[in-house]
């Protein structure tokens, strides 16, 4: 049966980095007995191969709890577990807008940090219901006093209702379980009234087509019942609806409250888009819900099919990939070196990795990107103003008047002993020094003013080894301020290679057009001729790299008994050289593109 | 192991299935016994102190019988070339080398080229005695290196003294003597090193010569110092410099390269192992050795590969049980023609190829042929030559690269071959 929208609270977690949201998430779904106790594995919401090897959380995951309070009655608790990496806040956003109660979780070793609060301040816009929780009490240097502290003064919240839990022991999971129930209002709607249900989220499944995850905020969905999406009128008849409890669960219905999904035979995947509301086809509701906020990326690059063939076969992959990651922005691009394919908006440069690799690994796509780009705002000599993010549409230089950058308000907060490097890496990076505000007697926190472009190139991993680990860094998006700006171009066998180009900073030119040569010359191997890699501004050289011919194989012995392990091991040899790309008459290998696109500075691997 | 594209399990002899293949013309044998081992080689072989006199003796027995049985299965009653190799042929006790040598014997054909490979410091006078009683012409000494630090990184038994008056015993035996030469050691030596080498090797007058680069082997100690940091390899531009001047001084001494790694004075090239490089059908018996049975002309083209088991118990037991016999599709065993007929100055015998196979390669390589016409020829003509044949052939260039080729008429012949047929 349809619970009573007043057994109904739906929450979500939310906390920085690391503080533990997933490990607490898997006591929920232990206590309430989601699943078979042999099947729990540790952060067990983390479900994305990437996820799991990464440890952290990239996307919002909700599961639904049948929950017996001591108040004798059950209730449905819709949890949403976050992720907390500064990239992904746009998921944080729409699992907010679907909970009327947040769980701000705040590590008891590390205290407060940046997306600590920026997370807090989302619910708070919201409306949300927040209950502070301290985590890791169990860890020797936990230290909840100083949290308590923290939660009164930094966060302006009351210390006297924060809990303490240990996430990985279970200790206080039962109060906090009942705090949910007593704290966190019920949903308010009436499952009476026209239906009204917000679409967080989606993803495609190939036998049923998309399913829709949805936040029902009026009204209620049955299967057979007609909905219509209000954004685009397109409208379907529900097939099944459910709840998330690891798996799909079947459900009679999604009463007013419920968080869910259904399906209803869409197969468009075009049709559905997060943010839309559902209504009811016969019964339409008057207005749309408030949907959310609009994706503003800051890092641009552009996506190419390894094989120019596999241009549409690309394209479904995006769309795909796009249900279910609503933040990605896509727009078709071309290249003389490398075809068609996608310009791409992320909201940073994870963001940008982690849908590289899920379109490999999910969608089996091989596929190239250029070098990260921001986007620059350009006064034309014609007094027009254009923004340019994509190096093919940068204009003739003698055509600018005036260029400008996109700036941001970096915050970092660090133990008091890394401060001097810390300084010394964002002076670097072209950073100006706003404040510096001591938080306690440990930590500090730092905001800097510095472009946008100096953070996506070799910022983190800096930041982080400087500090080893121990600095959280946030930023705004501030405004436009005037820069230098050149187009890099680079030639390999003297033309250039359009996908390889960047705008860069015209004083560091010199130094990123030596580094790109460098790492192209290590990363294309040995051709029967010799190649030279050469960096331009216009038509000035100002760096060069050679690539000598490859002259002699590997002499090995092939003798009677070799026979058969030569043959395949030519095989597989031509199996790999399918990952190159033809660019005039020289062949590039995936890394070469990768070097280019490598945005830290030594040569090492990336962590 | 190698996993087979086709695995088919023939029936062993007799055998009427025998008859689709051309009657093998040579023989290996393999010892799979060295008396010490080399800190680079992964080539099956057992020390041969740890294994008794008695299964010793009983491998050589089984050996002979098995070379016996797979020359009746596929017709042939005495061969043109024998190459006993290993492992060291003569870790052997003399008892041994000699009963196997004088069980070979019946298997010569008369103007046989019979090799035996050996160890600079396994080799005595009275084994080159043995070896002239059986009829034995040529002798194969593995090298390595003249240097010492060399010889001692590679993990050899012996010193250069010791190597060069091996081969001039040898040679002043009236043995055709061949040498091997590993290039590429990770020794820090200057480039000039390998030249000297060779330098002092064409002084104690042998007539042919193996220059190898040393490929590390996963598994091998070598291996684990170079992957630990602790030996550098020498990068491509100092192999390439090293390999030139090595080159230089056989061009000298009138060694001419007629092979990827082998140099002879002309009229001295390894006929065995041209019979590899033309995939002529060959028989290998002893534990770990192969055998390929190539198609008969107009038969379609399918070869048939037998590798010999490698555990010496099931060896001695029964070698055919121990074997793995596999179909080699005729698209396969086409690209193994070229793949191996392109090693040489030689090149591919296109009459042979049609003949074999029923298509012109010219036409099924025609994309990747035009794309190296700059370094293909009509090639030189073969020792093995009787009349004049259509051939093509890389030049030396062409050969120094040939990967690249390989790997161009792989894809090309992948597209066109006709599929089907019968495998
Ligand atoms: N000692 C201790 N360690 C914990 C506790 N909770 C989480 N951890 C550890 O903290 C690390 C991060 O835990 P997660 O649950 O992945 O953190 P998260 O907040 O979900 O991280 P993101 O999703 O990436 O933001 C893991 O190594 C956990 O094992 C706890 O209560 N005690
Ligand atoms: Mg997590």
């Amino acid at each position: 049966m349809m619970r009573d929208p007043a057994l109904i609270r739906n929450f979500c977690i939310i906390a920085h980095i690391d503080h533990g949201k997933s490990t607490l998430a898997d006591r929920f779904i232990e206590k309430a007995r989601v699943i078979d106790a042999r099947k729990m594995q540790d952060q067990m919401l983390d479900n994305m191969d990437i996820e799991r090897e990464r440890g952290i959380t990239i996307k919002s995951q909700a599961v639904a709890l049948e929950y017996e309070a001591k108040d004798g009655k059950t209730y449905t608790l819709n949890l949403v577990d976050t992720p907390g990496h500064v990239d992904f806040s746009y998921e944080v956003s729409r699992a907010i807008s679907s909970c009327e109660g947040a769980i701000l979780l705040i590590d008891a070793t590390q205290g407060v940090e940046a997306q600590t609060l920026s997370n807090m301040y989302m619910a708070l816009e919201h409306d949300l219901e927040i209950i502070p929780v301290i985590n890791k009490i169990d860890m020797p240097a936990a230290d909840p006093a100083e949290i308590r502290r923290q939660i009164e003064r930094d966060l302006g919240l009351d210390p006297d209702g924060a809990l303490e839990v240990s996430g990985r022991y279970g200790t206080g999971v039962d109060e906090l379980f009942e705090a949910i129930v007593a704290r966190i209002p019920a949903p308010k709607g009436l499952s009476a009234d026209p239906l009204r249900a917000l679409i967080f989220d989606s993803h495609y499944d190939p036998y049923r087509g998309v399913v829709v995850h949805l936040r029902v905020f009026d009204g209620s969905i049955l299967p057979g019942q007609k909905i219509r999406l209000m954004s685009n009128g397109a409208e379907h008849e529900v097939e099944e609806t459910g709840q998330f409890r690891i798996i799909l669960s079947k459900t009679d219905g999604l009463p007013a409250g419920a968080v869910g999904y259904i399906i209803a035979g869409i197969k468009t995947v075009s049709d559905v888009r997060v943010g839309d509301t559902v209504t009811s086809a016969d019964s339409p509701a008057a207005g749309a819900l408030p949907g959310f906020r609009e994706v503003k990326p800051v890092v641009f690059s552009s996506i190419y099919p390894m094989d120019a063939a596999d241009y549409d076969e690309l394209k479904v992959a995006l769309e795909k990939l796009k249900l279910n990651d609503a933040s990605l922005i896509y727009e078709k691009d071309n290249s003389v070196a490398l075809g068609f394919g996608f310009r791409c908006g992320f909201l940073g440069l994870l963001h940008l990795e982690v849908v590289q690799e899920r379109l490999e690994r999910e969608y089996g796509q091989s596929i190239i990107l250029t070098a990260p780009s921001v986007r620059y705002r350009l006064r034309l000599t014609t007094g027009e103003t254009v923004f340019v993010d994509n190096p093919s549409d940068y204009p003739d230089p003698s055509r600018i008047e005036e260029a400008e950058e996109p700036y941001i308000k970096a915050q970092i907060i660090t133990p008091l002993a890394y401060i001097g490097n810390l300084i010394t890496l964002c002076v670097g990076k072209r950073g100006v020094q706003r404040s510096f505000t001591h938080l306690d007697e440990k930590r500090v926190e730092l905001v800097f003013e510095m472009p946008l472009a100096e953070v996506l190139f070799d910022f983190y991993d800096k930041l982080k080894s400087t500090s080893r680990g121990y600095a959280s860094f946030d930023y705004d998006i501030e405004d436009y301020k005037p820069t230098k700006l050149a187009k890099l171009d680079i030639l390999i066998n003297a033309k250039p290679v359009d996908a390889f180009s960047q705008l860069v900073y015209e004083p560091s030119s010199y130094d990123r057009a030596k580094m790109v040569c460098e790492r192209l010359s290590n990363a294309i191997p040995r051709q029967q001729f010799k190649i030279p890699i050469q960096g331009s501004i216009g038509a000035k050289i100002i760096a060069r790299e050679t690539i000598n011919p490859l002259r002699k194989d590997v002499l090995a012995k092939c003798y009677g008994g070799d026979i058969s392990r030569k043959r395949k091991l030519l095989e597989k040899q031509k199996e790999g050289k399918k990952r190159l790309k033809m660019v005039g008459d020289v062949e590039l290998p995936q890394e070469a593109f990768l070097a280019v696109l490598r945005t830290n500075e030594d040569d090492g691997n990336r962590s | 192991m190698l996993l087979a594209a086709f695995p088919l399990r023939l029936a062993v002899s007799p055998d009427a299935s025998a008859e689709a293949f051309s009657p093998p013309s040579s023989l290996y044998v393999h010892v799979p016994f060295c008396s010490s081992f080399c800190r680079y080689c992964d080539f099956f072989s057992l020390a041969a102190g740890g294994v008794s006199a008695a299964s010793m003796s009983a491998v050589v027995d089984a050996t002979l019988t098995r070379a016996r049985s797979l020359a009746a299965r596929f017709g042939t009653t005495t061969f043109s070339t024998i190459y006993v190799g290993g492992g060291t042929p003569t870790a052997l006790p003399f008892g041994l080398l000699k009963r196997l040598l004088e069980g070979l014997k019946p298997l010569a054909a008369p103007d046989c080229e019979w090799t035996v490979e050996a160890n600079p410091d396994s080799l005595a006078p009275e084994q080159l005695e043995l070896f002239h009683r059986c009829g034995l012409t040529r002798v194969s000494v593995g090298v390595q290196s003249l240097v010492e630090e060399e010889l001692i990184l590679l993990g050899r038994s012996h010193d250069a003294e010791t190597a060069l008056s091996a081969l001039k015993l040898c040679v002043d035996s009236g043995f055709t003597t061949s040498a091997d030469l590993i290039a590429g050691i990770p020794s820090g030596a200057p480039p000039d090193r390998l030249a000297d080498s060779v330098g002092r090797l064409l002084d104690a007058g042998i007539h042919h010569l193996s220059i190898y680069d040393l490929t590390l082997e996963e598994g091998t100690p070598l291996f684990a110092s170079v992957s630990r940091g602790e030996l550098r390899l020498p990068d491509a531009d100092r192999q390439y410099e090293s390999w030139t001047l090595a080159r230089r001084v056989l061009d000298r001494f009138g060694f001419r390269r007629y092979e990827v790694s082998n140099f002879a004075s002309p009229g001295f090239e390894c006929r065995h192992n041209l019979g590899y490089w033309r995939l002529v059908s060959y028989i290998g018996a002893g534990p770990g050795a192969v055998s390929t049975l190539v198609g008969r002309p107009g038969g379609g083209g399918a070869a048939l590969r037998i590798e010999e088991g490698r555990d010496l118990p099931g060896y001695t037991a029964d070698p055919g049980v121990a074997a793995r016999e596999t179909a080699i599709a005729p698209r396969d065993a086409a690209f193994e023609l070229i793949m191996m007929s392109f090693r040489t100055i030689f090149g591919l015998d296109l009459d042979d190829f049609s003949a074999r196979f029923g298509h012109e390669a010219t036409e099924l390589l025609q994309d990747s042929f035009a794309a190296w016409k700059g370094h293909l020829g009509a090639g030189e003509s073969a020792p093995t030559d009787l009349v004049a044949r259509r051939r093509l052939a890389l030049d030396q260039d062409g050969i120094d690269i040939l990967n690249r080729f390989l790997e161009a008429c792989l894809g090309e012949i992948y597209e066109r071959y006709p599929a089907g047929g019968d495998s």
